[in-house]
């Protein structure tokens, strides 16, 4: 049973307050986007075991979506972060890479 | 005989005598005692009868471990099966009833399978009931139900209440036996707060039946002081009958509070709490389990764990019988046997599977002129329903027998696993460690938290400190350690002086005797409640069941609900041997929760019944249910589905309001429909992206039907959105959709047009939404006064706002049911009082309510689509003959990219059309498959699948929409739709429009 | 934060149990709106109209007239103490806030409150919430929306021994159900 701390409210959060929403950053592919392309953002999603960037929605809360590194082997979480940062942001892939310093964001 | 002895007895209160009964005979006990060592003061020492065979047994543990003593409780509403006894604390009027046997526990019919073991061994499921295939249900099933299995389940609904309990806490430490309490007086010393719970119903644990003293008095009398100081610290909460049942991510910890004798004494309305804990740290104090020695016989009545019988007479004053033979691998066998004989029982002899032994136990022992055989095992245990003698052999060899010792109790010692169950349950790594011959946590892979630090501390038995001064020092170090996670001040940890005690070194050995003949191993079990013997185990790796989680589950080792606590490690240990391997390389399975079996209806709560799921309700739902409302869930709300006149059918009901809406006025409530505010500069522009339409074309005070669909192009809501100002919309979704639709604009908002100036309110609640629909319906709106809804003032899809009968209301011009129609949208405060004006002004136009079953039949009857009848996800607006609001002209909308894909265009795609039956007037099955040219087998003719059906009241025949394949040219074609094997409904495939195609009534 | 209804303030029903005393109250004005919380235009206008400061994120503040509750950083939930502040407030509100992007809608009928009263209160939450509902981390002025069962809910101390809960309307019977099984005799024990 997981808890995040959401970054707009500043509650820590349970997981039964909250409803998970998937990958994050997945950049939108609107009209005249290839088929390929169109695809990938439909149905293709990373599932590594390791470091994961997600969404998560405040649902019993202050209703706002952010989005969270986490280590989907350890449950560990690096930090969670607004919604509209369209790539983790630099404290993000430095609480990262400083407790796993081999860790690539590719 | 298992007698009560008068010189122990700690934890009893004999002034307080309790009666309960067993198997219907009424017995006697005392407050303290359990439900076991109630039964065992009564000689009752046959308790249970074994999953498989329906072998007689009796107690082996006191604890939470006990295989065998699994009972049924109370009756009625309060019948539980599979209660421990061991685990239930005695109080009045306990009604016990023991499980698992055919006829009754001393004459058990079911037996009889003891006599064909050799053809039920290991796997004997899945080799025997192959075929024939009509076997299984008619022959073997009903037989091996019959036969194998626990308690019964309960007749009657449960009786009990139960709840959840959430808390955060500090420190929680678990087990309060010495290590536990030990550590949680040093822990709130130092300022933490600490939460101490235990799963007995006393604190102590193993210690307070040991001898040893602490700082010069008797350990029992030490550790009631520290609970002493412990009650009167205000760092600390003890919770007793509380067992931790899982530990999960990010100091989760799941705890059920067992509150029955409290229930029963009438100071809790609770009978299970299931606690839901986070805590920052977590301290093991677990302790151990002791572990059973096999040899054959080792499951008749009457031989029981060493540390479960020095319980039962140090706390309860039992004796596990008058002559008790010691069989053990280790010294903690030696402390049971100097107290049996101390209490004036005969110990004829200890049976010591080692070579030699030292330490100051055995110097008592050879003082006290007790037989010691060392190097020596048991061949067999004699007797049936219970122990007559031991035959005693050398350990090695097949089992000769040297000598016959009568005895009418075995009690044994196979050497203790470390409970490490909770910190498995998250992660935490195990290793074995050979010298303590048990699994230890590996404190270099422990379970983390979210921040990825430790949060699981393991003091006491639990870690691999099994003796005192060992413990004393353990808990030294793991406190301080905490004490600077937390930064709070050094405070010395007491000086504690433990009495100085050698203890003699034990060995590894788990059976005997080391050759065991055949014949012997096929009576030594390693699991018994589950019947899996030496015999099984050696059949299953020789089959090939060499991995550790193929064994379990082949054989059922460790399956039993005592989850293996007894059975794993020597299962393992065999498993080990067979393949030369060491136990580390052999693993050992995953601990997972539960802990301990826990009540279903601790974990339902208090949800049951009422609280099962919340209901929705309307502020009109007293009305509808005064006025004969059949309810129809919808999503969580409820809605009538017709009103129900005396001596009416529900057919007769839905028939007279829907020919009373279309032929004079009918009144529904709407309020469920989702009501969101889309409000700002960006507002228009952002729906254009929100529906397929065009929205932001749409004039203040004129309504627009919009469809939304999501990004695979399907449609999944649709609605009237209304301009209410320039800036600000208001968006109408279906019933169902009302959290999904406004989450799913937060969401796009949020997370992808952030940019976009809008703020989005869900206002449903707020608002009492009737709709008046009828030929009549503009009478009454003019009769209620207040706003001009003339023709020409209110024109279909216009809007007002203004007073009606003196009531702040909006009202649209919108139609579900294709007659003239006004939906009208109060403040909810003043919803009843407006619905009531409605009819009472009404009564004069012969206005009648109509439920959602006249409003489905109305809107069928139109070809209007209903999302979750017409959609299932898959279909898109064009299919539904609705392209002409999917917008050519906008840039984007949400689902437009996916629009473009080929298969989208497909002229083969499914398509919404009407069907009339031919020479019927029998009502189409819902979802029915429809065919073409004849059933055939492959279903190659089937074309597609009925959506709506109904029976028209207006037109006098059933009418229904359905998709199918091509369905634009198939206008006028005979279909066929398949009722069952014989009969076949023919029907003629028409427009989706049965009844004023044209719209004049609406427009009216 | 007691809410100080100076009008009539409608009990719809209530429940008592040996623990703790329920009242569904009615009457009682509210307010949504909407707005960026961090534009300092927007927070002189509030503090100017309702007479109190925005609170702090997950704060609930008074001033004689109102109650103002920190809902997200774009939403604050005002609580009327009387129906003519109520609609004095929206107007008010309504045209101070023109030009600047905000939205104000009567709520008053979207919601359910309910008044907790009895030394058990936080008890009786964690029968039902996540939350830490520890005195110290939960106390005065403290305003925590989340769930209670399978209800959204917000709540916030009235005083010491009392606790205000507001659910969705629709909820309400579901949601008072709860509140008085959560509350019936002998199933809350002194924890907190």
């Amino acid at each position: 049973m997981l808890r995040f701390k959401c970054p707009v409210c500043n509650t820590v959060a349970d997981e039964t307050e909250l409803s998970p929403g998937g990958e994050a950053h997945i950049e939108r592919m609107g009209p005249g986007s290839s088929d390929d392309a169109f695809y990938k953002y439909l149905f293709e999603r990373k599932n590594p075991l390791g470091i994961h960037f997600e969404r998560w929605f405040h649902a019993y809360g202050c209703g706002k979506w952010f989005h969270a590194a986490r280590c989907t082997k350890t449950m560990e979480i690096f930090g969670t972060y607004k919604a509209q940062e369209i790539k983790p942001p630099k404290h993000i892939i430095d609480a990262i890479t400083k407790k796993r310093p081999n860790w690539k964001n590719e | 005989m298992s007698t009560r002895i008068s010189k122990a007895g700690r934890l009893l209160d004999r002034n307080k005598r309790l009666s309960f009964t067993f198997n219907g005979r009424n017995l006697f006990g005392f407050q303290g005692d359990t439900l076991a060592s109630a039964l065992l003061a009564n000689d009752q020492v046959l308790v249970g009868r074994s999953f498989k065979y329906h072998r007689p047994r009796g107690f082996v543990s006191s604890g939470v471990d006990e295989p065998n003593a699994l009972m049924s409780l109370g009756h009625g509403g309060n019948f539980e099966p599979n209660r421990s006894a061991t685990t239930v604390e005695l109080v009045d009027g306990i009604e016990a009833v023991s499980q698992n046997h055919l006829g009754s526990l001393d004459w058990d019919l079911g037996f009889i399978n003891n006599f064909f073991a050799k053809i039920f061994p290991a796997g004997f499921y899945y080799k025997t009931f192959m075929k024939p295939r009509f076997a299984w249900k008619h022959l073997f099933e009903p037989i091996i139900r019959n036969a194998a299995g626990l308690g019964r389940a309960p007749s009657l609904p449960d009786e009990a209440a139960y709840d959840y309990f959430y808390a955060h806490v500090d420190i929680l430490v678990i087990g309060a036996g010495m290590a536990g309490l030990l550590a949680t007086y040093e822990l709130a010393k130092s300022g933490l707060k600490v939460t101490l719970v235990e799963q007995k119903h006393y604190l102590g644990g193993y210690a307070l039946s040991d001898d040893f003293e602490v700082d010069g008095v008797a350990v029992p009398k030490w550790l009631e002081n520290i609970e002493k100081k412990l009650i009167d610290s205000d760092n600390v909460q003890i919770k007793k009958n509380f067992t931790a049942i899982g530990v999960h991510d990010h100091g989760y910890l799941i705890g059920c509070e067992n509150l029955e004798v409290a229930e029963k004494m009438g100071r809790s309305s609770i009978r299970h709490r299931l606690w839901r804990l986070r805590t920052k740290q977590i301290v093991l104090a677990t302790g151990a389990i002791e572990r059973p020695l096999i040899f054959a016989g080792n499951d008749i009545p009457g031989v029981m764990l060493s540390s479960a019988a020095l319980d039962f007479y140090k706390l309860y004053g039992v004796s596990p019988g008058d002559r008790t033979v010691v069989v053990t691998n280790n010294d903690s066998a030696y402390l049971t046997a100097i107290n049996l004989y101390n209490a004036g029982l005969s110990v004829p002899v200890v049976i010591d599977v080692r070579e030699e032994s030292s330490g100051d136990l055995f110097e008592s022992l050879r003082s006290m002129g007790i037989r010691i055989e060392y190097g020596k095992g048991i061949a067999s245990v004699l007797g049936k329903k219970r122990v007559k003698a031991v035959e005693l052999c050398s350990l090695t060899g097949e089992g000769s027998v040297q000598e016959t010792i009568e005895c009418d109790s075995v009690i044994m010692s196979g050497g203790w696993s470390s409970a490490v169950h909770l910190w498995s349950h998250c992660g935490g790594r195990l290793i074995w460690n050979d010298q303590l011959d048990t699994f230890l946590p590996d404190a270099s892979k422990s379970p983390i938290d979210e921040n990825g630090e430790d949060f699981i501390a393991v003091v006491g038995a639990a870690s691999g400190s099994f003796w005192p001064s060992e413990v004393v020092q353990n808990v030294k170090q793991i406190v301080q350690k905490i004490q600077k996670k937390f930064k709070t001040s050094k405070v010395k940890s007491s000086s504690i002086s433990i009495q100085e005690i050698k203890y003699g070194d034990s060995n590894s050995k788990y059976f005997t005797p080391e050759g065991a003949s055949e014949k012997l191993k096929s009576k030594c079990f390693v699991d018994f409640q589950n019947d899996v013997k030496l015999s099984d185990l050696r059949l299953a790796t020789q089959e090939g069941y060499e991995s550790v989680e193929h064994l379990k589950r082949y054989t059922t080792l460790g399956m039993a609900t005592d989850q293996g606590k007894l059975s794993n490690i020597n299962g393992l240990k065999y498993l080990a041997d067979f393949l030369g391997r060491e136990i580390n390389e052999v693993g050992t399975t995953t601990f997972r929760p539960p802990y301990t079996p826990i009540s279903l209806g601790s974990i339902a709560g208090e949800a049951r019944k009422g609280l099962f799921k919340p209901v929705r309700k309307t502020t009109l739902h007293l009305w509808h249910e005064a006025n004969g409302a059949s309810w129809e869930p919808v999503g969580d709300w409820r809605r009538p589905y017709a009103y129900l006149k005396k001596n009416e059918t529900i057919e007769q009901a839905v028939s007279r309001e829907v020919t009373n809406t279309r032929n004079a006025l009918g009144i529904l409530d709407a309020s469920t429909l989702g009501k969101i505010i889309v409000s700002g500069p960006d507002a228009a522009n952002f729906l254009d992206l929100m529906y397929t339409n065009m929205i932001s074309t749409l004039q203040v005070g004129r309504c627009r039907y919009g469809l939304m669909c999501n990004e695979n192009g399907f449609l999944f809501d649709d609605g009237v959105v209304v301009r209410l100002a320039e800036e600000t919309f208001l968006c109408h979704t279906t019933t169902g959709g009302a959290d999904r639709v406004y989450s799913w604009m937060e969401e796009w908002h949020q997370t992808e047009w952030w940019n976009k100036r809008v703020f989005i309110q869900n206002v449903t609640e707020q608002f009492t939404q009737i709709t008046i629909a009828g030929p009549k319906s503009r009478l009454l709106l003019e009769e209620l006064g207040g706003l001009d809804v003339s023709r020409v003032s209110l024109k279909p899809l216009d809007y007002l706002e203004g007073e009606l009968a003196k009531i702040k209301a909006r009202v649209f011009r919108i139609s579900f049911s294709g007659e003239l129609s006004f939906e009208i949208a109060v403040p909810s405060q003043f919803g009843l009082e407006f619905w009531e004006k409605c009819l009472e002004t009404g009564s004069q136009f012969g206005i009648s309510p109509y439920g959602t079953e006249a409003l489905h039949v109305m809107r069928a009857e139109k070809g209007f689509i209903m999302i979750g009848d017409e959609t299932d996800g898959t279909v898109i607006p064009q299919d539904l003959n609705l392209g002409w609001a999917v917008s050519k002209k906008k840039k984007d909308f949400i689902g437009k990219r996916a629009q473009e894909r080929i298969f989208m265009n497909d002229p083969n795609r499914k398509t919404l059309v009407g069907l009339s039956l031919q020479n019927s007037s029998e009502k189409i099955p819902d979802g029915a498959s429809v065919i073409i040219g004849g059933v055939d087998q492959a279903n190659d003719n089937v074309i597609g699948h009925v959506t709506s059906t109904y029976f028209s009241p207006t037109l006098d025949k059933p009418i229904a929409m359905a998709l199918l394949k091509d369905g634009k040219n198939l206008l006028g074609r005979s279909i066929e739709i398949p009722v069952d094997s014989e009969k076949i409904l023919k029907a003629i495939v028409s427009e989706p429009k049965f009844y004023d195609a044209e719209g004049n009534r609406q427009n009216d | 934060m007691m809410l100080k209804v100076t009008g009539k303030m409608i009990e719809v029903r209530k429940y008592n149990s040996k623990d703790i005393r329920i009242k569904e109250l009615g009457g009682v004005p509210m307010l949504t709106v909407r707005g960026d919380l961090s534009n300092k235009r927007f927070q002189t206008i509030i503090a100017k109209t309702c007479d109190v400061r925005i609170p702090k994120p997950l704060n609930i503040k008074s001033s004689k007239n109102l109650s103002l509750a920190w809902m997200s950083p774009d939403e604050l939930l005002i609580f009327s103490f009387s129906g003519a502040f109520h609609e004095k407030t929206q107007k008010g509100l309504d045209s101070a806030l023109k030009g600047l992007h905000s939205l104000i809608l009567d709520v008053s009928g979207a919601r359910s409150l309910f008044l907790v009263e009895g030394i058990l209160w936080r008890e009786l939450l964690a029968k039902g919430s996540p939350v830490d509902v520890r005195q110290s981390s939960f106390a005065k002025d403290a305003f925590r929306r989340t769930r209670i069962g399978q209800v959204s809910v917000a709540f916030w101390m009235a005083s010491d021994n009392s606790v205000y809960i507001i659910c969705g309307r629709s909820h309400s019977d579901f949601f008072y159900d709860w509140l008085c099984n959560a509350a019936s005799d002998g199933s809350l024990t002194k924890y907190f």
